[in-house]
């Protein structure tokens, strides 16, 4: 078996993908090839075999049917209806049958000869792409033979106590058993920070490290394990110490978790009482768990592209449909979605755009320009985003707007397909508003007159950072440059969100800088109206708010902008908020970036 | 009634499962037969397996020939998928 079997204090390191602490028994999820058993059948035992064979079928259209309901649009769901289409061909199950009957072989004989067949016309393909879908016909054949053979290959939704899943890889079926309940982790050999695990697992609040590469290998079912999801670590078959250690530590962030959750319900407003909408920026519409569990009922930032980049295909208008009303309904009657039309290109992978082969793509074909350039991909995303607008608060906001005329070819697309819609007399909000995001320093420049053309301004401070000091962040060399901090920056938020209060319009902000702790007092004190952040982060920073009055806020503000150099600034903002509110920033030694308590625990008692 | 048409495979995967099933599931209910041909291989197009089986590529052009009743409408509906790439890339 493994070789680190019983060696205690085995650590492996993968990537840190949702955070949180585990400790509990691995439960194996068994997704390694299935060892297919060969025999001949004894005579007249045929008839039973063929009954095997059609309820392995049954079951298995039923499973997928099954998974197929928890699902709610995009790829995966088209991943699913394939393999139910695969499998309600007729000539699969008959050529198996056949098999059966003529060479009185078992059913798991047979069912992996006839689909390996079938499937290897696609390992003498030349075509690489074509190749890759080789992996539909396996994981097909590996559900029937679990079927046949009682694996339970969907055994994650019979779990009935809490375990930390280890798995090569969990699929959208998989992840749609998962219940909070009893899952306390999640370890796979393969994935990354985007992977639909990940994001998941993020949105389920549930412990995760992936792309451990060999947990499988080193991990059977009822080993103890520890997980660290801040660290992206895993301690197999821990020490007592070291368990007595991450459990003190999976209890100080369940208290931190338990305290901000206590402010859950409760208004953001500062101390004075002035309110600050939060909202969360998010990727995907699973997202919207997390939103509920943050107290959240705004989307200030939704990404739209990443529905666009997690499958191989392109969603249709449909397709896009389902996915933003996903969010929309799940955010409820009051709930308001920013949805950011196609920010695709530049250092995000697109068929298209990429083969275009860019020296500096950062400032190429992408976001705006690339829709203007696509009309129909720009058409058929106005027209999905439009109409789920029937269904709750929608706002549309253009990504990388540099100037006037962008942005007046942009609104044209979206009035030509209002025209289309009433025509066609699908209903949509007529009064949906049209905002833009503040990242090119040239729409910082001339935001006044931007301000005029819109209804919102979000402040992308990524980009706008990364655009207005020249620093590519990406670059190790010069990244140490790259600092909000810097006074040129100050500047240009300030005169964006005056601009945009001078037209009576509001102001958000959806970049890094809008869920940092140190940098909300200042923002506060700009008079920025919102803030979006990764859902996570909101609690504290509503807490946060909740000390300080305006007038404090704006007094730190306005030193800062007499401030000469980023480091002056950064020093003082920093250092106020942090000396002004200590209990809000301290963290024990050995979390380094993690949340926050109100109170050294050492102090007073945990939970 | 008997149509035939060339017909490109745009999408970059080329004809796999999921190209297949759409194929499969836009002719279910038309009254007509419908053959592809490929580089010297045959399928019908109302079975995904044997549309699999034509092994082709990206920018391939595959031979089709409607017959029955329903041909010029299954013809449009392949028409239609092949022009949208699927739905893929």
């Amino acid at each position: 078996m493994a070789p680190n079997d019983n060696n205690p204090n085995t650590i492996l390191s993968g990537v840190a993908s949702s955070s949180g602490i585990a400790l509990g028994r691995a439960f194996h999820v068994d997704r390694n090839v299935i060892q297919v058993p060969h025999h001949r059948l004894a005579p007249g035992t045929t008839e039973h075999e063929l009954e095997r064979l059609e309820s392995a079928f049954v079951l298995s259209r039923h499973q997928l049917h099954e998974a197929r309901i928890k699902l709610t649009g995009g790829d995966h769901l088209q991943i699913l209806d394939t393999h139910i289409a695969f499998l309600e061909d007729p000539q699969l199950e008959r050529n198996i049958r056949a098999q059966v009957t003529a060479k009185m072989i078992n059913a798991e004989w047979a069912v992996n000869e006839v689909i390996n067949e079938v499937a290897s016309v696609f390992d003498r393909s030349e075509d690489s792409y074509l190749r890759e879908r080789r992996r539909d016909f396996e994981q097909i054949s590996q559900r029937l033979l679990a079927n046949l053979m009682g694996l339970h290959q969907d055994g994650i939704e019979h779990i009935n106590e809490p375990v930390i899943l280890v798995a090569h890889d969990l699929s959208p079926a998989d992840m749609a058993h998962i219940n909070r309940e009893f899952i306390l982790g999640i370890l796979t050999d393969i994935g990354g920070q985007t992977s639909h695990t990940s994001i998941l697992a993020r949105a389920l609040e549930i412990p995760a490290v992936v792309g451990l590469e060999s947990i499988t290998r080193e991990v059977k079912t009822g080993d103890l394990l520890i997980l660290d999801g801040f660290a992206g670590r895993v301690m197999l078959n821990p020490s007592l110490e070291l368990i007595d250690e991450y459990d003190t530590r999976r209890r100080y962030h369940l208290q931190v978790e338990t305290e901000l959750r206590l402010t859950r319900d409760l208004p953001t407003v500062t101390a004075d009482g002035a309110t600050i909408q939060l909202s969360a920026n998010i990727e995907l519409p699973s997202e919207i768990v997390a939103l509920r569990t943050n107290g959240l009922n705004r989307v200030g930032l939704f990404r739209s592209e990443f529905i666009f980049l997690i499958g191989t295909q392109t969603p249709d208008e449909e397709a896009q449909y389902h996915a933003y009303r996903e969010v929309v309904e799940g955010l409820g009657p009051n709930g308001v979605t920013t949805i950011r039309t196609l920010d695709l290109g530049g250092d995000k992978l697109h068929h298209e755009a990429s083969a275009l082969h860019e020296t500096n793509p950062a400032m190429g074909l992408r976001a705006i320009r690339l829709c203007l350039a696509r009309r129909d991909l720009f058409r058929t995303q106005l027209r999905a985003i439009l109409r789920t607008s029937a269904h709750g608060k929608v706002r549309i906001m253009f990504p990388m707007i540099s100037g006037i005329e962008e942005l007046r070819e942009a609104k044209a697309e979206l009035e030509s397909m209002r025209r289309n819609l009433r025509e066609e007399n699908i209903p949509f909000d007529e009064t949906c508003e049209v905002g833009i995001m503040i990242e090119v320093p040239s729409a910082a420049l001339i935001a006044d007159l931007l301000a005029r053309e819109v209804n919102f301004f979000s402040i992308g401070t990524n980009d706008l950072i990364q655009y207005m000091l020249a620093i590519d962040r990406s670059n190790e060399h010069v990244n140490y440059l790259f600092t909000p901090a810097h006074p040129a920056i100050l500047r240009a938020i300030c005169s964006i969100i005056d601009a945009g209060h001078h037209a009576g319009i509001s102001v958000a902000m959806c970049g890094e800088m809008a869920g940092d702790p140190d940098y909300v007092m200042f923002l506060v004190g700009l008079g920025i109206d919102e803030l979006s952040m990764t859902p996570h982060n909101s609690l504290r920073i509503k807490r946060l708010l909740s000390r300080f009055t305006m007038e404090e806020a704006r007094q730190v503000a306005q030193h800062a902008l007499t401030l000469q150099t980023s480091s002056e600034v950064s020093d003082y903002v920093i250092t106020y908020v942090r000396t002004h509110y200590p209990e809000e920033f301290w963290v024990p030694d050995w979390c380094e970036d993690g949340p926050c308590l109100t109170r050294d625990p050492e102090r007073e008692p945990m939970i | 009634m008997v149509v035939e048409k060339n017909l490109t495979m745009l999408n970059r995967a080329g004809m796999h499962l999921r190209p297949a099933s759409k194929i499969v599931s836009a002719l279910r209910d038309l009254e007509c037969e419908v053959e592809i041909t490929f580089d010297g291989r045959m399928a019908n197009a109302k079975s995904i397996i044997s549309l699999t089986q034509l092994l082709a590529p990206q920018h391939s052009v595959l031979g089709v020939t409607a017959t029955g009743p329903d041909a010029r409408r299954a013809m449009m509906a392949l028409e239609r998928l092949f022009r949208e790439k699927f739905g893929e890339e």
